[in-house]
């Protein structure tokens, strides 16, 4: 999903309504399924995560971060879930863990 | 020797008392040595500056031919003798010309690095890992969120944007010096081969680059260009010229910056950029933590930056690390960048 990822990133940082228009037109051209499904589900608002809360992600992070470390970057950051993202280990996932399969997204809200 | 007798803090700037030397000083001394051409590091007004040709040429560029009383030009891996104490350059990967400078006197070596990275650049010398007792660090982006992505995966991004929007302008917040030679590289090696538009700000370094043998293809002014013209094209500015009139020249523009703190969101909205890239001439957490490692140094200073973080990580490895007490050091004053003693709020 780091396609919708980019996307996401484009939109939040592009004034214009055409031009949001534009980047999501051509996303979903060029991104087969099943990610373009999903972020069309996102997109409209009818995915939900229930375990991925603050909590969750605090604890992820604690078992993988230096706790100092942790902490001077998120008062740089100043966002939980970007600073987490951004200092998450890159080895950790690609070699001694396995990606888990994407779960299917639960559907309608809670 | 301890190493406080070789190398002190001062107010003017890292001073070598057995040397006769300061390093980089942001005060007019009797001798510098200088790393490499960003005006917060090369300043005007020194008696006598030994630096490499490039970065020599470029303060004459930047300060006229009176820069300096006496000038001496320093290859790489060569060494000088200064009164009592030994003198080498080595590449430091930063910008065409930067140097890390060793610093050796009765068998203790400091190696004050300057700004450096240890990614490849088309435009410059790669760094070169130099063994010491004492390492100086920068610490730009000294913690464990900023980890660099490939810059040409950035480059990637942007040619992107060109195809998709044909019908605008891209414009391209770079330093003047290295950053901007950088990205036009990079542009020609993913395979864009249309002319690059500069701002004038960036000519005279931009043509100093291509005189010193590094290809940047088809250049081109921005001045003059009808607004129509400029439709589908690239042009790189300094980034305070990205958020001023000037860019009302330019269809539509897409603004983009190139730089190390696009990293973070908060700082790409604070500057209403479009398009962050990721591209920096500083080394990332990654970066620097490796580097410290392959110095092989006991002892890490810690300079202008996140000082507090590098030196924690330096304690959990066992080495011992204090922050050095530098000011005047952060991006080039002279273009308004994002300031490394900003606030990062």
């Amino acid at each position: 999903m780091n396609r919708f990822a980019e996307l996401l990133d484009r939109l939040s940082f592009e004034p214009g309504r055409n031009n949001k228009l534009r980047l999501i037109t051509q996303y979903f051209r060029e991104v087969p399924d099943p990610d373009r499904g999903y972020a069309l589900a996102a997109l409209t608002g009818a995915l939900s995560f229930k375990h991925a809360k603050p909590g969750l992600i605090r604890e992820l992070i604690a078992a993988r971060a230096d706790p100092e470390l942790f902490a001077l970057s998120y008062d740089y950051v100043g966002d939980l879930s970007e600073t987490v993202a951004l200092m998450w280990p890159k080895t950790l996932a690609s070699s001694s863990i396995k990606e888990p399969p994407t779960p299917p997204p639960q559907g309608g809200r809670e | 020797m301890h190493p406080h007798e070789l190398l002190v803090p001062t107010a003017a700037g890292l001073c070598c008392k057995p040397g006769g030397f300061h390093i980089d000083p942001v005060r007019p001394v009797e001798r510098a040595l200088i790393t490499h051409g960003h005006s917060d590091h090369a300043r005007a007004g020194h008696g006598t500056v030994l630096a490499t040709q490039e970065t020599l040429d470029m303060m004459r560029l930047r300060y006229g031919d009176h820069f300096a009383g006496r000038t001496r030009a320093v290859r790489y891996g060569e060494t000088l003798q200064l009164d009592e104490v030994g003198v080498s350059f080595h590449s430091a990967g930063h910008v065409l010309g930067s140097a890390q400078i060793a610093v050796t006197c009765n068998g203790l070596r400091i190696v004050a690095s300057g700004d450096y990275k240890d990614v490849p650049d088309p435009t410059c010398a790669p760094f070169e890992v130099v063994p010491c007792d004492v390492f100086i660090t920068e610490a730009t982006f000294g913690l464990p969120v900023f980890r660099h992505p490939d810059a040409a995966h950035e480059v990637c991004k942007l040619l992107d944007s060109v195809r998709l929007f044909p019908e605008r302008a891209h414009l391209i917040g770079a330093y003047s010096l290295g950053k901007a030679q950088r990205v036009i590289a990079l542009l020609r090696a993913a395979g864009y081969d249309a002319p690059i538009y500069l701002h004038g700000a960036m000519e005279t370094i931009t043509r100093y680059y291509e005189s010193r043998g590094i290809a940047l293809g088809d250049l081109r002014l921005v001045r003059g260009m009808k607004k129509a013209d400029l439709a589908g094209t690239i042009t790189l500015a300094p980034p305070s010229a990205t958020s001023d009139i000037w860019t009302r020249r330019f269809p539509d523009p897409v603004t983009a910056f190139a730089s190390g703190w696009m990293r973070i969101r908060a700082r790409a909205r604070q500057r209403g950029v479009e398009l962050p890239l990721v591209i920096s001439d500083h080394a990332d957490w990654d970066g620097l933590t490796a580097t410290i490692k392959a110095t092989g140094a006991g002892e890490i200073w810690v300079t202008h930056g996140e000082e507090e973080a590098l030196v924690h990580w330096c304690k959990t490895q066992g080495l011992a690390a204090r922050p050095l007490a530098l000011v005047g050091y952060g991006e080039e004053d002279d273009e308004g960048g994002v300031a490394g003693g900003e606030d990062a709020a």
